[in-house]
């Protein structure tokens, strides 16, 4: 990845970072926020083409989820890194950052990535029900990050962040 | 095996080594006993001020909007308040009669009042939010440099708040009390019942909370307010937490809880105060 490239990437990681733990809380949708930032990784791997750069990429953006959020620093690293890792290889072999196929990949990848979390930190330890949490966070999460991912796409895309 | 192979399989395990290490770190991490881990502590250091410059601009700007809207609503709103005020004093001097009258009782069965003083406290803003919806953390602008340690109690004027949970150089996070990993020991102030009061994935997305584990006889009902009950160490007793709203049962129809009300309207919080020392006054 060059230096501009990267320049570009790490100013919309932080924004994003910043944007999701201030000013989204204002925008809160039956008491749901969008996680912005898995949207940004998942949308990151599905236009680039190394493996290796999406996964360093999630593993950043993991760590900055893991100052606000959960019990285990490290797990939405974790969770992140894996999920750019998968997103790239399954994009560069399959369909190459179509649209329709990415925004159904942003679905698959924003409800693996909630579901994960929620067996990790509350289903293991049979801390809240499995359907509650479902309705409740889940799947109005996987909808909101998919609504906003449309948009962000297309900005990542013209962000000269692909290889086209 | 050829190049391109050899490559993919060199990259997956560097990925894979990777997924290693932050198992590691997420053991390490839930190590660290009173302050944050060390890079969350670094990263979070960095990152506070700009959440806080984010913050104070945006309540700035909601609040000017917020204004203007509803300036159309004061003049309703003065007469309503108005109103409230006389209602409020009518019950405050009934209030009072019975104040006098317990003081006066308590005077003579000779009991000894156990009051609670905060030694030391600073007030905090909030500066941000969890990043999740997982959990209901709040970012506060004050950490280990202004003498905030682990698991200080958090109030506001109306209530507890909940407790620190996390401590950086410059900030803090809290846990409310309706956070699904919260659980305070409580007291119905009526009728000196104790219990738990705990977080529920479910109620927390309505700014809820629950009660439960306690006894059969206790009669408690809605409307009855809790305080805390100084059992467990961490919460000093006689803090006011909320108010029962409804008796529920169970879904195995066994038992029953009680849905409560924080005091403390946690989506409207942006100062709060932390308790850096309790004193247990004699």
């Amino acid at each position: 990845m060059d230096a501009l490239k990267t320049v570009k990437i790490s100013v919309l990681i932080f924004i994003s970072y910043i944007i999701q733990t201030t000013l989204l809380h204002s925008l809160k949708v039956h008491s749901i926020i969008p996680n912005l930032l898995v949207v940004v990784v998942v949308c990151f791997s599905l236009i680039e083409t190394q493996g290796l750069v999406s996964a360093v990429l999630g593993l950043v953006c993991g760590l900055l989820l893991d100052i606000t959020g959960g019990k285990a620093f490290g797990l939405s690293a974790l969770l992140c890194m894996l999920l750019a890792y998968f997103c790239t290889v399954m994009s560069d072999k399959f369909f190459k950052g179509k649209f329709w196929v990415s925004m159904l990949f942003v679905l698959i990848a924003g409800f693996t990535y909630e579901l994960l979390y929620y067996f990790l930190c509350f289903g293991m330890w049979a801390k809240a029900n499995v359907f509650t949490s479902l309705i409740d966070v889940v799947i109005p999460t996987t909808i909101y990050n998919t609504g906003i991912a449309v948009p962000l796409f297309f900005f990542i895309k013209r962000l000269r962040l692909s290889r086209q | 095996m050829s190049v391109v192979m050899l490559e993919r399989y060199k990259r997956f395990m560097l990925v894979a080594g990777a997924a290693v290490l932050l198992f590691i770190v997420m053991g390490l991490s839930t190590l660290a006993s009173n302050n944050a881990f060390i890079v969350k502590n670094a990263l979070g250091s960095i990152i506070s001020p700009v959440q806080k410059a984010v913050t104070v601009v945006a309540d700035g700007v909601g609040g000017f909007f917020n204004f203007i809207f509803e300036m159309k609503g004061y003049k309703a709103e003065n007469d309503r308040l108005a109103a409230q005020i006389a209602q409020m004093e009518r019950k405050y001097r009934s209030a009072e009669d019975y104040r006098l009258e317990n003081e006066r009782l308590t005077g003579l069965l000779d009991l000894k009042q156990n009051k609670m003083s905060y030694k030391k406290t600073t007030a905090a803003r909030v500066i941000g939010w969890s990043s999740d919806n997982w959990f209901d953390f709040y970012i506060m602008d004050k950490g280990s440099l202004d003498g905030v340690k682990k698991n200080n109690m958090v109030l506001t004027e109306e209530g507890l708040v909940g407790k620190v949970h996390d401590v950086g150089l410059n900030w803090s996070e809290i846990v409310t009390i309706i956070d699904p990993s919260s659980s305070v020991g409580a007291r119905v102030v009526r009728t000196g019942d104790v219990a738990i009061v705990e977080g529920d994935m479910e109620l927390e997305k309505q700014g809820l909370c629950k009660m439960a584990f306690f006894s059969k006889d206790a009669q408690i009902v809605a409307g009855d307010i809790l305080e805390t009950s100084g059992l467990g160490g961490v919460y000093a007793p006689g803090v006011a937490l909320g108010r029962v709203t409804e008796i529920r049962t169970d879904e195995t129809g066994m038992t029953h809880y009680a849905v409560v009300k924080p005091l403390v309207d946690m989506k409207a919080m942006r100062y709060a105060l932390l308790v850096l020392d309790v004193q247990q006054d004699e």
